[in-house]
């Protein structure tokens, strides 16, 4: 009968967790609320919680943050429009390197450009997959500015971009 | 008509009847109890996710400093799991908010601590405050999912004022991003 009672008040317990739950902003909030409260906080996880623990801490939570990181919002979706630009995505040092399998790298990579870039994809993007994060990781960028002015270059071509400074490196212009 | 009623009653009284008999109240209870929690827990667990934060450096630092969280001054406070420097709370400001005359750095690194009073792994942004002399108070240091400084990304030897109108570091502040 114990066992029934306990079981009885966890769940009781549970849905008004569930239903409860007043969500707050982050950030500061202060320990009562969770302690006493139940204050449940936005909840980080799968590729968006690889974003935060690889990513957030420079480009920001909202895909921006200061001129010395490039920003992701509403352009890193243009690289997408050409094969070298697809590629250079994975194979920029801090994506390839980052601490994440293929197959969370390959879902954190199309999370962030759904996240932050959705308008720029290209019309027939198709997600990356763990095989062909696997494949970019392996051929390794001798030089990622150079890299990076020929895959803007080609994007200016195509017709994807009418100005390089579109995706300056920074937020300066003439920088890419 | 009655007589069909009369049967499927005789059939349900037999069987419950059999069923008192044989299963106690208790052992009732029990079951309908755990089913019922059962039910309700279930999707809440994935098993994975369990398995994956068991192992996050964070729980071994709440274990072995004994986290806490009602004094923001003391270093086993629960968010300065990977804290490294003078704690803001110490210097005027907040776990999470800036003394007068500094400013949060607009970049950070971003690890995760256990919080006691709930059990779960909270993402922490830590962020330090910028453009004023060191604030020499509390000096802590949590290493808890920290990198060597060839992840300058996840380490916290960095001054992380980068990015700021001022590089002078202040103190260090621990901001909650999220529950994971």
């Amino acid at each position: 009968m114990k066992g029934f009672m306990a079981s009885l008040a966890l769940a009781i317990s549970f849905s008004a967790a569930a239903a409860g739950v007043e969500t707050v902003a982050p950030d500061d909030v202060p320990d009562v609320l969770v302690r006493t409260q139940r204050t449940v906080l936005p909840k980080v996880r799968g590729a968006a919680e690889d974003y935060s623990r690889n990513c957030q801490g420079c480009h920001g939570h909202l895909g921006h943050s200061v001129a010395e990181v490039p920003r992701l919002k509403d352009r890193v979706g243009l690289f997408t429009h050409t094969p070298e630009g697809r590629a250079y995505l994975i194979q920029v040092p801090n994506v390839t390197q980052a601490m994440l399998s293929h197959e969370r790298l390959a879902a954190m990579m199309n999370w962030m450009l759904e996240e932050y870039s959705r308008e720029q994809l290209a019309p027939a993007f198709q997600p990356y997959t763990a095989s062909e994060v696997a494949r970019l990781r392996a051929d390794r960028l001798q030089s990622v500015i150079a890299r990076r002015r020929e895959v803007v270059e080609g994007l200016l071509r195509a017709g994807v971009i009418a100005d390089a400074d579109v995706l300056a490196f920074s937020l300066e212009p003439g920088r890419y | 008509m009655f007589r069909a009623l009369e049967v499927v009653d005789k059939l349900f009284e037999r069987l419950s009847r059999r069923t008192a008999q044989q299963v106690s109240r208790r052992n009732f209870l029990a079951s309908f109890g755990a089913a019922l929690v059962g039910a309700s827990v279930l999707p809440v667990l994935p098993v994975a996710r369990k398995a994956q934060a068991a192992e996050d450096p964070g729980m071994a630092w709440a274990k072995r400093v004994g986290a806490q969280t009602t004094d923001p001054k003391a270093c086993n406070y629960w968010r300065y799991c990977s804290s490294d420097g003078y704690l803001c709370s110490c210097c005027g400001g907040g776990p999470a908010t800036c003394p007068p005359g500094s400013s949060p750095s607009p970049t950070s690194w971003v690890g995760s601590c256990l919080n006691p009073d709930d059990g779960k792994l909270y993402l922490i942004a830590y962020r330090d405050c910028c453009g004023k002399d060191a604030c020499p108070q509390c000096n802590c240091l949590g290493t808890a999912g920290e990198m060597p400084a060839y992840r300058p990304q996840l380490n916290n030897d960095i001054i992380w004022c980068f990015g700021g109108s001022s590089m002078i570091y202040h103190c260090s502040s621990a901001a909650i991003v999220g529950q994971v």
